[in-house]
């Protein structure tokens, strides 16, 4: 019986247990979910085993980086058979090759953060985006209010953000994309909004009605959909109010909504969500979505120990 | 030395130790604050006298309600010498003559609706009215509604359910009104406030803000909205506790409030309820007991937290 979510024209079939991975091996829980040109999936995960690589249809391909990266966050991929890995627990990105992970070029120094709220790179930065130049964005993150701009060989051209609500502050920058005209889209999860800017880092709009928004995923085209993974309700007044997530919701470039998914509140079903923190998008317009929820777990449910298993990432498949 | 706050045409000299409580009187924390038409002053509190009023100066002039108001929460000033205070803790919606006679009850207390039922009321927060009289009611925290009663109290129609799309609230914590009939609603854990026109149809929303949680306004025509906004902690700056003064489309006037949450006479702890007399005067009370352990993990509540703070306007 096929379990279909979403409205209008993003409706999606669940694939329920995609993922064929090796005996014995886990996620843990996935930060970050990428597609190649041949649809492989790349899922950077918590696990012992932090990029597991998959086919379309789940079968398991390779692994690579085991011991290289202490907390998997965001991932980007790159126009030219590269992937762009960001690590908040060790402070850095990394642009590596698809099939080995050889490390290309590295940005900021592993282990070795920048003092809190320095606004230099990085202090658990978060994520990448590249302008249609090829220049790289980079979102800092936990410990930073910034966005950087690096050349695509790795120079720091400039900064911008701060702590505050206002528009070009930031309050936790949790993911970055890009799009085809240039324009930067940031999520600014605990202010509860995306901000746009341009390629200056010139403020441009927000969108609103969105609760932590987490992640984010946008084809490289003009004016694209944008794939957004929000958060839910942690707190002891909110918690079970219901209908904020978590859940993946689908907005036009204006940030309009389009679509929906997600259960009133958070859970294991398989139309229900725990952190959905990463998405990917593939040629067919099937979306990946990684959930961090062994470390969400705790949050909603405070006095309920974490089953052995919890399911970190899904896929759903585009109906048409 | 006077110590001035704010910005442009909101500026304020604070005066400290304002209040003058009876030997031994406690605030302990004060949720909402309403000003009368000779500028005396009410201060709904969690101590044991949940009423206490002031004159201008701050001298005491009586207290009322000990023992009727579990958990004070909101206060609005009627037109015609009355004031509406809102209970969470109870329930209960009262309209008071200015000595504390109940004149009108909505809600029964302590017998909350069941949690987001949408009936009226669970945990309720605020009251405002409208150009006619009829009384809004913010609620709250277990449910997410506007409910609108007629002036003698019968429930006209609710609106609002759980939800971050326009018309859904995440916490509807605060409300207030407009001489021209438009409806003000904090929408606490959506960070933002959203208007309505008086049948509950979304007109708008203020962002940029953190975590609204009091709102003032004169009744006027396209008044500036007073907000008292709260942090989540210590940690980031420029992310709240303060107070922000905006207009009446949302933008940002005037802002007080150091960068972080402190004891100092600049900064807040909680700024969860305000009122303007006539004169512009602002008055702050803060619950700065309930939030003092998040801001404040693992340190002792400070003995003579300040609940209330007065910032007289420079004009």
């Amino acid at each position: 019986m096929a379990i279909i979510v979403g409205s209008g024209d993003y409706k999606y079939r669940i694939i329920e247990n995609w993922a064929k991975l090796p005996a014995g091996w886990s996620f843990k829980e996935v930060g970050a979910v990428g597609t190649d040109k041949n649809d492989n999936v790349y899922v950077f995960n918590r696990g012992e085993h932090p990029m597991m690589v998959f086919d379309r249809q789940g079968n398991f391909l390779r692994s690579w980086g085991e011991g290289q990266y202490p907390r998997a966050h965001g991932v980007h991929m790159g126009p030219d058979d590269s992937i762009y890995l960001t690590d908040d627990g060790g402070s850095f990105v990394r642009k590596c090759r698809l099939e080995d992970g050889k490390v290309l070029l590295e940005l900021g120094v592993p282990g070795k953060p920048a003092p809190y709220m320095s606004g230099e790179p990085f202090h658990r930065c978060t994520h990448t985006a590249l302008s249609p130049k090829g220049e790289i964005y980079v979102s800092d993150g936990y410990g930073n209010s910034r966005v950087h701009k690096y050349s695509p060989d790795g120079k720091l051209l400039m900064s911008w953000g701060e702590s505050g609500t206002q528009p070009g502050e930031f309050n936790i920058v949790h993911n970055i994309c890009t799009d085809a005209d240039g324009w930067v889209y940031v999520a600014d999860r605990e202010n509860h909004r995306v901000q746009v800017f341009d390629g200056n880092g010139k403020y441009e709009a927000q969108w609103n009605n969105l609760h932590r928004p987490c992640g984010m995923y946008m084809d490289f085209v003009h004016n694209p959909v944008c794939f957004i993974g929000e958060l839910g309700p942690v707190q002891s007044v909110n918690r079970f109010v219901g209908n904020l997530g978590p859940r993946v919701s689908i907005v036009d470039h204006k940030g309009n909504l389009l679509s929906r998914f997600g259960d009133r509140l958070a859970g294991t079903e398989a139309t229900a969500f725990l952190g959905p923190h990463g998405m990917a998008v593939d040629s067919r317009g099937d979306l990946y979505v990684g959930e961090v929820s062994w470390t969400q777990w705790p949050q909603f449910y405070p006095d309920t120990p974490r089953p052995d298993y919890i399911r970190s990432l899904q896929k759903y498949e585009r109906v048409r | 030395m006077a110590i001035i706050v704010g910005s442009g045409d909101y500026k304020y000299r604070i005066i400290e130790n304002w209040a003058k409580l009876p030997d031994g009187w406690s605030f302990k924390e004060v949720a909402a604050v309403g000003v009368d038409r000779n500028d005396n002053v009410y201060a709904f509190s969690r101590g044991e006298h949940p009423m206490m009023v002031f004159d201008r100066d701050g001298n005491f002039l009586r207290s009322w309600g000990e023992g009727q108001y579990p958990r004070a929460h909101g206060v609005h000033m009627g037109p015609d010498d009355s004031i509406y205070l809102t209970d969470d803790g109870g329930h209960f919606v009262r309209k008071c003559s200015l000595d504390g006679k109940v004149l009108l009850e909505l809600g029964i207390p302590g017998t909350p609706a069941p949690y987001l039922s949408g009936e009226p009321f669970n945990r309720c927060t605020h009251t405002a009215l409208s150009p006619n009289g009829e009384i809004y009611v913010s609620d709250g925290y277990g449910n997410a509604k506007v409910h609108k009663y007629s002036p003698d109290g019968k429930l006209l129609f609710s609106w609002g359910e759980p939800g971050s799309d326009p018309g859904q609230f995440n916490l509807v914590h605060n409300i207030c009104t407009d001489a021209d009939g438009w409806v003000y609603v904090a929408d606490r854990e959506n960070h933002r406030v959203q208007v309505f026109d008086g049948n509950g149809k979304y007109e708008a929303q203020w962002n940029n803000l953190h975590r609204p949680c009091g709102l003032c306004m004169p009744y006027a025509h396209q008044p500036v909205c007073y907000i008292g906004e709260l942090s989540v902690n210590r940690l980031n700056a420029n992310l709240g506790p303060r107070v922000s003064i905006v207009d009446n489309q949302g933008k940002l006037l005037s802002r007080i409030g150091d960068p972080f949450a402190g004891t100092a006479p600049t900064s807040f702890i909680g700024p969860h309820g305000l009122a303007v007399d006539s004169r512009g005067d602002l008055y702050v009370g803060e619950v700065c007991w309930t939030l003092w352990l998040g801001l404040f993990p693992g340190q002792p509540h400070p003995p003579g937290l300040r609940a209330l703070q007065k910032y007289e306007r420079i004009h």
